[in-house]
């Protein structure tokens, strides 16, 4: 299904109102991760259903606001209706009787089994808080991952565009096998570069792109020479004839230092 | 009130487990999740317990938030309803919605109106009033009843194609405000 067909069904409303069935929400996340159009299309309904909820706002009463802070900061939100109410189903009649038949030795076993109980949950609450730790360690590495992944999904749109036109850069030194790409979209006009092999520069050096339009040298910007970066965007330069990369101090050059030229394209 | 602050600020400061977000989070969402719980459970005090989780959620899984994804206050909204919706559908709440009839239910939807007074949703709060009854209904039974639109489909006897068409219009209009008021 086509793209504007797909979000034409109405099923970015369902996704914001939690209405899509378990493969459908997965379907949706994937595409979500495919598609920019789509999360941008989910960030415009989620503004209208905020604007929504916002417009049924009321306001809590106010002495709530130091209770919620309290046990949020404590890490526990207790139902008292909810353990009252189970306390008076399943013990309402046991109680009663035990009351009744209120012994000594009732309550040494009450007292007992309190102190047991509460050891015990003493150490549920530590084991909880351990594993607590561990899930936020694993969302927090899921998200780095994701981040590469999300990187890759677009540096991956970004080289199979239609519109991208492909630029090589070879080694100046013939000695050296350096390879870079150049991606410039010829509609929108943007610059990427792909490091493909590169030595590292020398220290406190880096290395600069420069586009040579009508004869001049114009500053595209400096690039890591990392070949597991993936694609670095550059500054919007029409109209190039050719592209040099070379090697400055850090910081880069106003104009290039044509002895250290590294990469060169072919001239259009 | 401590409005000034953007989500893109805050997200770091709960992260960090900072109180001072805590207490900037209550003040900017608690109203808007408050009345989405109250009007899902139709009960001041269990609407209180919900909220009271709400918080205690964010605030053990803001971790899980992914901003890339969900704008923060959908993020929020998504788990004080499922909290709120969940609770509709336990033992504790059954008297309620799934077997409210039709009627008591529209009524509801109807009188929807406007929650406390806050001059930056009046204007959205009138442009919901006014919206014609069969939108706003679909609305309501889809974001504070829960149902999905299969259910309304039932409930209202009318054609799922039907429901489909106005719980997209109905959002649309809201999504148009927003497109004018940020030029």
């Amino acid at each position: 299904m086509d793209i504007k067909e797909y979000i034409n069904s109405g099923v970015v409303e369902m996704y914001s109102l939690g209405n899509l069935t378990e493969p459908e929400r997965t379907e949706f996340e994937q595409k979500l991760l495919l598609y920019p159009e789509l999360g941008k299309e989910l960030n415009k309904v989620q503004q209208a259903l905020g604007g929504y909820a916002n417009a049924h706002e009321i306001n809590p009463r106010p002495s709530l606001r130091t209770e919620i802070l309290k046990s949020t900061l404590n890490g526990k939100a207790v139902d008292n209706r909810k353990l009252a109410n189970d306390v008076s189903e399943k013990n309402h009649s046991l109680t009663y009787k035990y009351l009744i038949a209120a012994s000594l030795a009732a309550l040494a076993i009450s007292t007992f089994a309190s102190w047991f109980f509460y050891s015990r949950w003493e150490d549920s609450e530590e084991r909880f808080s351990q594993l607590l730790r561990e899930k936020n360690q694993l969302a927090q590495n899921y998200n780095l991952v994701k981040d590469g992944f999300d990187k890759t999904v677009y540096d991956m749109l970004v080289i199979r565009d239609p519109q991208a036109q492909v630029i090589n850069l070879y080694s100046k030194d013939s000695t050296q096998n350096y390879i870079a790409r150049i991606y410039e979209n010829i509609i929108s006009k943007e610059i990427y570069i792909d490091v493909i092999s590169l030595q590292e520069p020398l220290q406190d050096h880096e290395y600069q792109l420069w586009a040579i339009v009508a004869g001049i040298p114009v500053s595209a910007g400096l690039f890591d020479a990392h070949q597991f970066t993936g694609i670095q965007r550059m500054h919007e330069i029409e109209n190039a004839n050719s592209w040099v990369v070379t090697l400055e101090p850090k910081g880069g050059s106003m104009t290039p230092s044509l002895d250290r030229q590294v990469l060169v394209s072919d001239i259009k | 009130m401590q409005k000034s602050i953007t989500e893109e600020e805050l997200v770091p400061l709960l992260l960090k487990k900072s109180s001072n977000g805590l207490e900037i989070l209550y003040d900017n969402y608690s109203a808007t999740l408050y009345g989405i719980i109250q009007r899902i459970v139709q009960d001041e005090e269990l609407a209180e317990e919900i909220l009271k989780k709400t918080f205690v959620k964010i605030w053990n899984n803001i971790a899980q938030y992914n901003p890339s994804k969900d704008r923060l206050q959908a993020w929020l909204i998504s788990i004080a309803r499922n909290i709120a919706l969940e609770k509709l559908q336990s033992s504790e709440a059954k008297t309620r919605a799934q077997y409210d009839q039709v009627q008591t239910i529209l009524g509801r939807a109807e009188k929807s109106g406007p929650g406390s007074f806050n001059p930056n949703t009046s204007e959205l709060k009138e442009l919901i009033n006014k919206m014609d009854i069969e939108y706003k209904q679909i609305l309501y039974l889809l974001f504070f009843e829960g149902f999905n639109q299969n259910e309304i489909a039932l409930k209202l006897n009318i054609p799922l194609g039907t429901v489909k068409t106005r719980s997209r219009m109905a959002i649309f209009k809201l999504r148009n405000y927003f497109d004018q008021h940020q030029g």
